[in-house]
């Protein structure tokens, strides 16, 4: 598929700055971020309870989570998993 | 018998503060008529009252008025920049002395996680899934995980920290 796409002035500058740092192709570093971009949105939308546990277990860091998934799903889990955390503990008050 | 069923109803807590977020999530899978038969006391405040303008749900709530000491503790939590639904349920818990709230809402779980504020942080935040815990202990549903995949599913909650927070909650509840 042959695409147009537009870039603002910035992201111009970083592709061509990248381009020379690489020593690759305009085509192969896009693609390479769409790519990186699309396994990030498919892990979590298909693994993220899958994250949640490991996380919760310690064999996940923060910066594993936020290298593996996109930031919007790896701040999820963090912010999540402390919240969950503290209510369980709460709750556990209760029950004992 | 009598006193078995005493036992267990120590063992819940009395006064729960509520947010609007929570109890339309309850309303919209089906559970809220099961607040009828945990014996808590469902407080709000008059800001979550207009939030949630369904008497389907405030009949199962106690309204509770702001005034004082409270109301200005309320207006300071809206100083910060959290909605006014929220910071009264803050400051009611606190009146309460009830220590936690009940709330589902995203913006809110971030404000708590970023904004580092003493007041805030001891406010423990509960969702939804408190209510799963409690309804199945007292034999009112029988899958908490199924109420917890619907809950989330009619409230567009995945992917976000609802939804983590309340999957973490159960999974440490032993679920």
């Amino acid at each position: 598929m042959k695409a147009t796409i537009v870039l603002d002035d910035e992201t111009e500058k970083e592709l061509n700055e990248l381009k020379s740092f690489a020593s690759s192709s305009k085509s192969k570093l896009i693609r390479e971020a769409i790519r990186e971009l699309y396994l990030k949105e498919k892990r979590a939308r298909e693994n993220l309870l899958f994250f949640v546990d490991m996380y919760n277990d310690g064999a996940m860091t923060k910066d594993l989570l936020l290298l593996l998934l996109p930031r919007k799903d790896a701040e999820a889990v963090i912010i999540g998993s402390k919240t969950g955390k503290e209510a369980a503990e709460i709750a556990k008050k209760f029950s004992s | 018998m009598a006193q078995r069923q005493e036992k267990r109803q120590q063992k819940l807590p009395k006064n729960l503060v509520v947010d609007s977020s929570s109890l339309i999530a309850l309303e919209r899978a089906d559970l809220i008529k099961f607040l009828d038969k945990i014996n808590c006391i469902i407080f709000i405040s008059t800001s979550i009252k207009e939030e949630v303008s369904n008497e389907k749900i405030l009949k199962f709530c106690k309204v509770q008025e702001l005034r004082g000491r409270t109301l200005k503790l309320s207006k300071s939590l809206e100083n910060l920049g959290i909605d006014k639904g929220e910071a009264q349920c803050c400051a009611l818990a606190i009146k309460l002395k009830s220590g936690f709230i009940i709330c589902d809402d995203r913006k809110f779980i971030r404000q708590r996680f970023f904004l580092n504020n003493k007041k805030v942080m001891n406010i423990k935040v509960l969702g939804f899934s408190f209510f799963l815990h409690i309804f199945y202990k007292k034999r009112l549903i029988k899958n908490v995980w199924e109420y917890f995949d619907k809950v989330i599913r009619l409230n567009n909650w995945e992917r976000s920290e609802v939804q983590v927070s309340n999957y973490t909650f159960l999974k440490e509840m032993g679920y």
